[in-house]
Parts: C-alpha cells; sequence; structure tokens
C-alpha cells in the first residue's frame, strides 16, 4: 500500500519536473531566438543613416538650394547686365546733358544777335525819323524789325528755360538713376551674402539635426550590453536541464523493483532511497538558485535596457522639441524662418525699387515729352528767321531806294549779316535739337526696353524664389516630421522587447512548481523513512548502515561536479576533485 | 576571411548562446545536435575549429574526437570541449581522445573568445 503510494508520487514528481525541465528549456530557448533578433534590430537601428522620408527630405532641400542657388547666379548675371546698361544710360544721359549745353550756347548766340539787331533796328528808327516822310516806310520796316528782335530774344528766353527745365529734370533723372543703382547693388550684395549664408547655415542645420539624431542613435547600442549578457546567462538552461536529470535518475532509482531481493539488500536500498529525496531536494535548491539567479540578472539587464531605452527616448524628444522652436538659434525652424524673412525682404524691396523705377520710368516720358516741346519751340524760329530775311529785303530795297537812306547803308550790310548769323544760328540749333531728340527717344526706348526686361526678370526671379520658400518649406515640414518620426528603437524592437518581459515571468511560475515537489519529496522521504523503520523493527534493528556502491554508481552518471560531491556528502565517500566552471585548460 | 567553427552540444540554448556569442564577433557558425550529425558535416565543409560538448546522444564528444582524429581533413583541426564535467579524469580522457582544449560550462564569453581566437588565429 505504501510501496504503491510512494510510487505514484514519485511518477508524479517526475512528471512535474520533466514539465519543468521542458517549461524551462522553453523560455530559455524563446529567449535564446528573440535576443539575437533584437540586438540585430538594434544595431539595425543604430546603423541606419536614413529613413525614405528623410532620404525624400535631404533630396528636396538639396534640389531646392540648387535650384535657388541657379537662380541666385541667373540674377547675378542679370544684375550685372542691368548694372551695365545702367552704366551705359548714365553715360548717354551725360552726353545728352552735353548735348543741352550745346543747344544752350547755340540759343544764346541767337540771343546776343538779336540784341545786336535790336540796336540796328533803333538806329535806322531814329535816321527814318530824321528823314521825315519819305522815312515813313522805313520807319514802319525798322519798327517792325525791333518788334521781331524784341519777340526772338523773349523766345530764345523761353528756350532758356525750358532748356534749364530739361537740364534740371535730365540731371534729377540721372542722379535719381544713379541713385536707384547703388541702392540696388548695396541691397542685392547684401541680399548674396545672407543668402548664401543662409544656404550654408541651412545645409549645416539639416546635417546637424541628422547628426544629432544620429549620436541618440548610435547610443540605442548602450542597450545591447545587457542584452548580451542575457544572452550570456541563457546557457544556464543546459545546466538546469542536468540538474533536473540528475533529479530524475534519483528518482528513477526510487522505482527499482530490484530493491526487495533479501533483508539486506531491501534495507540497503531502503537507506539509499532515504538519501535520494535529500540529495533530489539539495539540487532542486540548486536548480531554483539558479532560475532565481537568472531571473534576478534577467530582471537587472531588462531594467537596464528599459532605462536606456526611456532615456534615449527622453534626449530624442527634448532634441525634436529644441529643433521645433524657432527660438533656438541654428536649429531647422529657426533658420527656415531667417532664410523666409531674407527671401520676403528682398521682394519686398524689389517691389518698392520697381515702384520707384516705374517713376524714373514715368519721368523719362515726361523728359520726351518736354524735349518734343523744346523740338517745336524751335519750329516757330523758321517763321521769325523769314521774317527777318524779309525785313532785311525791304531795308535794303528803301536804302537804295532813297538817297536820304544812304548813311543807313552800312547798317543794312550789318542787318544782312546778322540775318544770316541769326538763320545760321537757328539752323544749327534746329540740328541739334533734332538729334538731341533723336538721341533722347533712342536712349529712352532703350530704357524703356532694358526696364521691361527687368520687370518681366524680376517677376520670375520673385516667382522663382516663392517657390523656392515653398519648397524649402515643404523640405523643412519634412523633415522635422521624418525626425519626429524616426524612433530611436525600430518598432520590431520595441514589441519584441515587450514581449520577452512577459516570457520571464512564467520563470517564476517554474520556482512554485519546484517548491511544491520538494515538498512531494519530503512525504516520499518520510515513507521511505517509515518504511525502513518498520522493517528495522520487524527484524529488531536499532541501525542500518548503507554501502554506497549503488550510490557511488548513480553518481557516476551524473554530470555536475556539485552534484556528486552533494552525494558523497550524503553518503559520506569521497570524490574526485574538479577544477572550477568557466575554468579553461589548454592541453 | 572568416573563421568555420562548428558547434556540437545537445543543448539548444548552449548552441544558441555560444553561436551569438562567436557570430557577434565575426565568426561563421555551423550547428551539429550530436557528434554522428557533427561527422556528417565535418566530411562536407572544412572547419577552422570544432566546439563540442561532452555528454550527447547517439555519439558523445569523446567519440567524436577520435572519430575526427581518423578523418584526412580535420585530423589536426582543433577541437576544444565545452562541458560541465570537470573531472581530471575526464579531462585526461578528452585529452587522449585527441581534444585541444577543456572549457568547464557555464562559460565566460571572454574567456571562450580569448581561446578561440588562439586557436583560430
Amino acid at each position: 500500500m505504501v510501496q504503491t503510494g510512494k510510487d505514484d508520487l514519485r511518477l508524479s514528481i517526475m512528471k512535474s519536473l520533466k514539465s519543468v525541465s521542458a517549461s524551462t528549456e522553453a523560455v530559455y530557448l524563446k529567449m535564446g531566438e528573440i535576443y539575437p533578433q533584437l540586438i540585430r534590430e538594434l544595431e539595425k537601428g543604430a546603423t541606419s543613416h536614413s529613413s525614405p522620408n528623410s532620404v525624400h527630405s535631404q533630396s528636396l532641400l538639396g534640389s531646392t538650394i540648387e535650384e535657388t542657388l541657379r537662380a541666385l547666379d541667373e540674377k547675378e548675371k542679370q544684375f550685372f547686365h542691368n548694372q551695365k546698361n545702367s552704366e551705359h544710360l548714365l553715360e548717354q544721359l551725360d552726353m545728352l546733358i552735353q548735348l543741352l549745353g550745346t543747344l544752350g550756347l547755340s540759343t544764346q548766340e541767337i540771343r546776343e544777335d538779336s540784341f545786336l539787331m535790336e540796336i540796328i533796328s533803333l538806329n535806322a528808327m531814329i535816321i527814318a525819323a530824321k528823314t521825315g516822310q519819305a522815312g515813313r516806310a522805313f520807319a514802319c520796316i525798322t519798327s517792325e524789325l525791333k518788334d521781331l528782335s524784341g519777340q526772338t530774344i523773349e523766345l530764345t528766353e523761353q528756350m532758356d528755360q525750358m532748356e534749364n527745365s530739361i537740364n534740371r529734370v535730365f540731371s534729377e533723372f540721372k542722379i535719381n538713376l544713379s541713385d536707384m543703382n547703388s541702392k540696388e547693388q548695396e541691397r542685392y550684395f547684401h541680399f548674396i551674402k545672407e543668402s548664401k549664408d543662409f544656404f550654408q547655415n541651412l545645409n549645416l542645420g539639416a546635417v546637424k539635426l541628422w547628426e544629432g539624431i544620429e549620436d541618440i542613435r548610435a547610443k540605442t547600442i548602450d542597450v545591447k550590453i545587457p542584452l548580451v549578457k542575457i544572452m550570456v546567462e541563457i546557457q544556464n538552461q543546459d545546466r538546469i536541464r542536468q540538474s533536473i536529470d540528475h533529479v530524475l535518475l534519483s528518482l528513477q532509482e526510487l522505482g527499482d523493483p530490484e530493491a526487495s531481493v533479501d533483508l539486506e539488500s531491501r534495507l540497503d536500498h531502503l537507506s539509499l532511497l532515504e538519501l535520494l529525496p535529500e540529495l533530489s531536494k539539495q539540487v532542486l535548491d540548486e536548480i531554483s538558485t539558479h532560475i532565481k539567479e537568472n531571473r534576478e540578472t534577467f530582471h537587472i539587464a531588462l531594467e537596464n535596457a528599459r532605462g536606456l531605452i526611456n532615456n534615449l527616448e527622453d534626449q530624442r524628444k527634448i532634441f525634436l522639441f529644441e529643433q521645433q522652436k524657432n527660438t533656438t538659434p541654428n536649429n531647422l525652424e529657426y533658420l527656415f524662418h531667417q532664410g523666409k524673412h531674407i527671401f520676403t525682404d528682398f521682394i519686398t524691396q524689389t517691389e518698392s525699387l520697381l515702384r520707384i523705377q516705374e517713376g524714373a520710368f514715368r519721368k523719362s516720358h515726361q523728359l520726351q515729352i518736354y524735349v518734343k516741346g523744346l523740338s517745336e519751340m524751335l519750329q516757330s524760329f523758321g517763321f521769325i528767321v523769314s521774317k527777318f530775311r524779309n525785313i532785311d529785303m525791304a531795308s535794303r530795297i528803301q536804302v537804295a531806294r532813297l538817297s536820304s537812306l544812304s548813311s543807313m547803308k552800312s547798317n543794312t550790310l550789318e542787318m544782312t549779316a546778322l540775318t544770316q548769323k541769326i538763320e545760321l544760328d537757328v539752323h544749327q540749333s534746329m540740328l541739334i535739337t533734332t538729334g538731341f531728340y533723336t538721341r533722347v527717344q533712342d536712349v529712352f526706348q532703350s530704357y524703356e526696353m532694358d526696364f521691361n526686361h527687368r520687370i518681366k526678370a524680376d517677376m520670375d526671379f520673385q516667382k522663382r524664389l516663392a517657390d523656392s520658400t515653398n519648397n524649402l518649406e515643404k523640405a523643412k515640414n519634412i523633415i522635422l516630421k521624418s525626425v519626429q518620426e524616426s524612433q530611436v528603437f525600430t518598432q520590431t524592437f520595441v514589441q519584441q522587447f515587450q514581449k520577452t518581459e512577459g516570457d520571464l515571468s512564467t520563470l517564476d511560475g517554474l520556482l512554485i512548481e519546484i517548491e511544491k515537489q520538494k515538498s512531494s519529496l519530503d512525504q516520499m522521504r518520510q515513507r521511505v523513512v517509515l518504511e525502513k523503520k518498520e522493517l528495522m523493527a520487524t527484524e529488531n534493528l536499532t541501525t542500518w548502515t548503507l554501502k554506497n556502491e549503488k550510490l557511488k554508481t548513480l553518481i557516476d552518471r551524473f554530470t555536475i561536479f556539485s552534484h556528486k560531491k552533494l552525494a558523497a556528502d550524503l553518503g559520506n565517500f569521497e570524490v574526485e576533485d574538479s577544477v572550477d566552471a568557466g575554468e579553461v585548460t589548454l592541453f | 576571411m572568416a573563421k568555420n567553427i562548428l558547434i556540437v552540444d545537445d543543448s539548444s540554448s548552449i548552441r544558441q548562446s555560444i553561436t551569438f556569442v562567436l557570430e557577434q564577433s565575426g565568426f561563421v557558425v555551423v550547428q551539429s545536435v550530436d557528434g554522428t550529425d557533427a561527422l556528417k558535416k565535418l566530411e562536407s565543409q572544412k572547419f577552422d575549429l570544432v566546439i563540442s560538448d561532452v555528454n550527447m546522444p547517439n555519439m558523445d564528444g569523446i567519440s567524436l574526437t577520435k572519430n575526427i582524429r581518423l578523418t584526412t581533413h580535420h585530423k589536426f583541426t582543433p577541437i576544444l570541449m565545452l562541458t560541465t564535467e570537470s573531472q581530471a579524469s575526464m579531462m585526461q580522457e578528452g585529452k587522449a581522445a585527441g581534444a585541444t582544449g577543456w572549457i568547464v560550462k557555464p562559460f565566460d564569453p571572454d574567456k571562450l573568445l580569448a581561446v578561440v581566437n588562439k586557436l583560430v588565429g
């Protein structure tokens, strides 16, 4: 009855321990499969330099910068071309102003001749008055000559005024143009410098951003240390398995049917059986200690890994937070705002300069109207000249006809010479004015063409800058989003890591099971002790010393020295000494 | 060129653990579950080192070592015994069979790597 109950218990313990062995193996093997994967994921995450998003954002940023720099280069060429045209225009304006000066001289000549003509006419009037009735016709002629000279003087004064006005407007126009050019030059060089600095900083900012993330990501490899520790600990499963095998070997002995051949053998066997539960318990204790130690190692390693993971994730979040603030100098958001400001400023300034240029352009039209007016005014000299010619002719006829006017001969000769000179001067002035007008028209036509071309080019450049700003914003947003989404640890790593933590709790269940089996072993021992006691009482025996051969045979099958030592201590015999675990011997 | 190492052990956890440690250091590792399986692999592939357990089903580590020493290709290939067996008599048996060294489990990864590098370097 006792025997049957003891065997049931033995079989139940064996079954349970086999299950513990299998479960332990399953937990450790699972860890053995998962941790190398975790470490591979970790290495993959730590060394992956770019996500598809980051590649896209970097290429978009790169191509936008390239395109904007190209636009800036073209703008630079256009700027120098404009500057050359402006300089040419200024030179031409200088020439026009000089030409206007020549016209002024010519007008002055006409005026001076007209003054002389006026004096001659006054002289002739006096002579005509002295001549009396005969000189009445001549008096009329001289009076008309005086009026005509007066009109000519007045006209030349008007022309003078007009020339002065044109000269002033030309000079102002030239000053404005020159001022505009130097402002544009200053503004442009400032813009180019700011833009180039900005792109350099932006590139640097983008590189620094990735470097920052890469630095944090590179630190993930520190998580590998605790994970490697777990991988090394996994080998302990082999020791646990062998230990359970030793217990199972012992428990097999407990069920050996040879045991009851004779009294001596039975008592010897029962003495052995008395020892085996204790041996098994001690081995199980060792297994528990191993599992507990491993559990603790795994726990600490996982806690370390978790601490590192959380710390790195916090670092990433802080880094990202700093990157998203547009007040942090040299971060991408700040740089982008700076760039946007540079571009917007330049566009605003270009627009305001265009308005000034439009004003100048309108002034150029005004100038052309003035010059046209001057040219028209000069046309009236044609009529005056022909009148001078008629008066000259009439005077000469009168002087030839009337002997009383013979003293006027020299005056008429002078009058004829002056009339011819005025005619020549007027002709000269008309030539200058026509030439001036044509040149003014040519200069302003070319200025108009240049102005229209400049407006078109500026509009194109503004559009390109606006496109670049949009693309930069897009690239910046993609970069920030990509950085924001870039996890320090890959998704697979996080999932697997969380899963392994749960698996470890299985080990706690195994420890409870081992404790339970230790109680069962105690029960078994008590039954064996009782059986031995009953047998000894029947045979009137008080003590029985175990012959160790069976125990020695049993422990020969043990593969772990500490278990042999345990058995030897229990059976009071010596075992061959051994080297320590982990020791390396090269032959 | 990466060195090839054959690991022979009936324990999956030991195989996993050693494979991990060696692969991390750049070795190419092939696994066998016992001596019989190992001999088959040794016939078809050249290895720079064999790391074998002693107690295994089908063919134990000592027999495997004796068999390896009989082959032409691996006559001089270093063989490390990696086992829980730690008694001098057993180690002597291994040495007599032709083993190059003996490491008592559980192994220390640094020590293991030092020995492996020494033997295959």
